[in-house]
């Protein structure tokens, strides 16, 4: 078991290659403790996805974990067989990427694919699913959850779905959500809404986060602590007032000049 | 002096299946002097590329005048816009894209010039290298293909294209969205000093604000398919005069925490779509400062201070300069 004082998360060592070309990611280790956000930035191509994958043990074929171990709440994530993963997966560990169509089944209306993650997910004892999923769609501020629970993901709107999208990943109670890019593909009133939206619902749970961003203002808006990655290293890591006020490395530092 | 663009009350309607129509460009107003950098944003599904498009006519008009030059766009036509186009060039998102897999970098460059009858052989070939060196590329290059190169790279080939013809207009649609943070900053100084250079217009359709300042020296913010606000790029920075205009900068998250985390004031509710555009001022469902009046009359846009203009009932700043 692991205490408020212990990770939630332990990498350590992580190096991933595809095939025999060179790692993709090499040697990263870091920690996140529960309640956590830790944000993961860096340029397009630096290792940030597949770092995010690793963990979740979704790399795309050929990808593999060369070295290293994942240790989530004390348990060795890159020793777990499949069936072991998909219990972990959308449970205790969720994931909420960039374009939610990818995530959305289509052809499904919205409240049965919330309901489907509570049914997975929540003991029976805790209601019915359909309802943890009504009440879920609510706490995410949708207008008229009923009405939007009976419609397909194609007739909401960008912002409309990305709710969607956070109320399955903490229907099930995550310990740890990973977010690759949640808020690009919004536009920037809507995105700052998500944002919050985030932090409201990891706060009333106590959820740990991993957030993936190009973005550096909603690192410094949203993380406790930020890793800066660059051609599959951590060069940098430490508090977002650390990092983002004074960085050190030169890397960090051309990034950030780049925005100022 | 006489303007090199205007447009004038243009729509552009897109009709779908269940009689519904996509109201994408509404009523938008727009004019661009010769030389000068205007910015225009506004958030995903605005109208900005439509507009873009309905400029170059690259979309049907359903309503309104373009005028370049002095020539009416809206009524010419195919055959008298050909020799026009070589004054109006575009560079687009993606620059894997619009770049001919097939092609080498020195076939791509020297077309436009043949085209046009600008140049030919080895006279093209000189010429294309000399653009290449122009947006800060070897003249060795003329001989690869666009996959060798990297996408800031692409786009620099794309905008080297559409510079070949000396264009009085260039229309950069999200040019570095695509695009990393370290190489945005670097194409933007390359259009700011093109335009300065060749004394050309451009239309600079971005989300980004940050890219808007380094850039121009005006910004239209439009909403819903019209132009909510005109003003001087420091002006608009520094006292918006629409509520909208205020929202899109209030919501830009600074880099630095101390910065980021302070107060703010967000609309609420999403943004409603091009197919139910709210009666009277678009932006009132989301408005903090919406009244009565603003459900049932439109705002047109009128002078706010020195080339400033907006269209609100209740704008936040209105002081007109002495
Ligand atoms: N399926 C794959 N096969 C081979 N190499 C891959 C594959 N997927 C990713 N890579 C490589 O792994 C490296 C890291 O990619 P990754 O997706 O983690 O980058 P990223 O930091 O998330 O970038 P972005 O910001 O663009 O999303 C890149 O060099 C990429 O080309
Ligand atoms: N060919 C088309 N048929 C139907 N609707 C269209 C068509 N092209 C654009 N639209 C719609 O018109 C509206 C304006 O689209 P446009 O591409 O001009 O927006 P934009 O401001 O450029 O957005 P972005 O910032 O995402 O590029 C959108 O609602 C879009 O879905
Ligand atoms: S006209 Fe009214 S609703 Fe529209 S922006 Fe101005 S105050 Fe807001
Ligand atoms: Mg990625
Ligand atoms: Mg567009």
């Amino acid at each position: 078991m692991s205490t408020a004082f212990e990770p939630l998360l332990r990498v350590d060592g992580l190096t991933v290659a595809f095939g025999q070309e060179p790692p993709v990611v090499r040697e990263v280790s870091f920690e996140v403790m529960p309640g956590e956000t830790v944000g993961i930035v860096g340029e397009s191509g630096s290792g940030k996805t597949m770092t995010a994958l690793s963990i979740m043990r979704l790399l795309p074929p050929g990808g593999r974990i060369v070295r290293g171990s994942i240790l989530f709440a004390g348990t060795p994530l890159h020793q777990y067989s499949e069936a072991q993963m998909r219990q972990v997966r959308g449970g205790d560990i969720s994931m909420v990427f960039q374009d939610p169509f990818t995530c959305l089944n289509p052809v499904m209306r919205i409240g049965e694919q919330v309901a489907e993650a509570a049914r997975l997910h929540r003991d029976r004892a805790e209601g019915d699913p359909y309802d943890l999923a009504l009440q879920m769609l609510r706490a995410v501020h949708l207008p008229d959850p009923d009405r939007i629970a009976r419609r397909y993901p194609h007739e909401l709107s960008g912002g409309q779905r990305q709710r969607v999208m956070i109320a399955m990943a903490f229907i099930c109670h995550p310990r740890l959500l990973i977010a690759d890019e949640p808020s690009t593909a919004l536009d920037v009133t809507v995105q700052l809404q998500i944002l919050h939206l985030m932090r409201e619902m990891q706060q009333q749970q106590r959820t740990a986060v991993l957030l993936i961003t190009h973005d550096i203002g909603v690192v410094a808006y949203t993380c406790d602590r930020v890793l800066v990655m660059h051609e599959g290293q951590i060069v940098e890591s430490g508090s977002v007032y650390e990092v983002l006020e004074h960085p050190r490395h030169p890397y960090t530092q051309r990034l950030l000049e780049a925005v100022a | 002096m006489q303007e090199l663009v205007e447009m004038r009350e243009v729509m552009v309607h897109f009709p779908l299946q269940r009689g519904e129509t996509v109201r994408a460009v509404d009523g938008a107003n727009l004019t661009l002097a010769p030389g000068e950098a205007v910015g225009l944003v506004g958030e995903s599904g605005c109208g900005k590329s439509t507009l873009a498009r309905a400029l170059l006519r690259l979309v049907p008009l359903s309503a309104g005048e373009v005028w370049f030059d002095g020539k009416p766009l809206h009524r010419l036509p195919e055959r008298e816009l050909r020799p026009l186009r070589r004054q109006m060039q575009i560079v687009f998102q993606d620059p894997m894209a619009s770049l001919n897999p097939r092609l080498r970098i020195g076939h791509i460059l020297t077309e436009p010039l043949e085209v046009h009858g600008l140049a030919r052989g080895k006279q093209a070939w000189q010429q294309a290298g000399r653009l290449l060196e122009r947006v800060g590329l070897s003249p060795e290059y003329l001989n690869r293909y666009p996959h060798e190169f990297s996408g800031g790279q692409r786009q620099r080939i794309c905008i080297a294209r559409a510079i070949a013809t000396q264009p009085r207009l260039l229309v950069a649609d999200e040019p570095t969205s695509a695009l990393d943070l370290s190489i945005r900053a670097q194409i933007h100084a390359l259009l700011r000093d093109l335009q300065r250079e060749l004394n050309m217009a451009i239309l600079f359709v971005t989300h980004d604000l940050h890219a808007v300042r380094q850039v121009c020296s005006r910004v239209l913010v439009m909403y819903l398919g019209k132009m909510v606000e005109s003003a001087p790029a420091d002006r608009l920075f520094t006292a918006p005069a629409h509520p909208y205009t205020h929202a899109l900068l209030d919501a830009v998250l600074e880099p630095k925490p101390s910065l980021a985390r302070r107060p703010r004031n967000l609309p609420a509710g999403d943004v409603p779509t091009a197919l139910r555009v709210p009666a009277g001022c678009r932006f009132h469902t989301r408005c903090p400062y919406a009244q009565e009046r603003c459900r049932v009359e439109e705002p047109e846009l009128r002078a706010a201070g020195e080339g400033h203009q907006v269209a609100c009932h209740y704008p936040l700043s209105t002081e007109t300069e002495p």
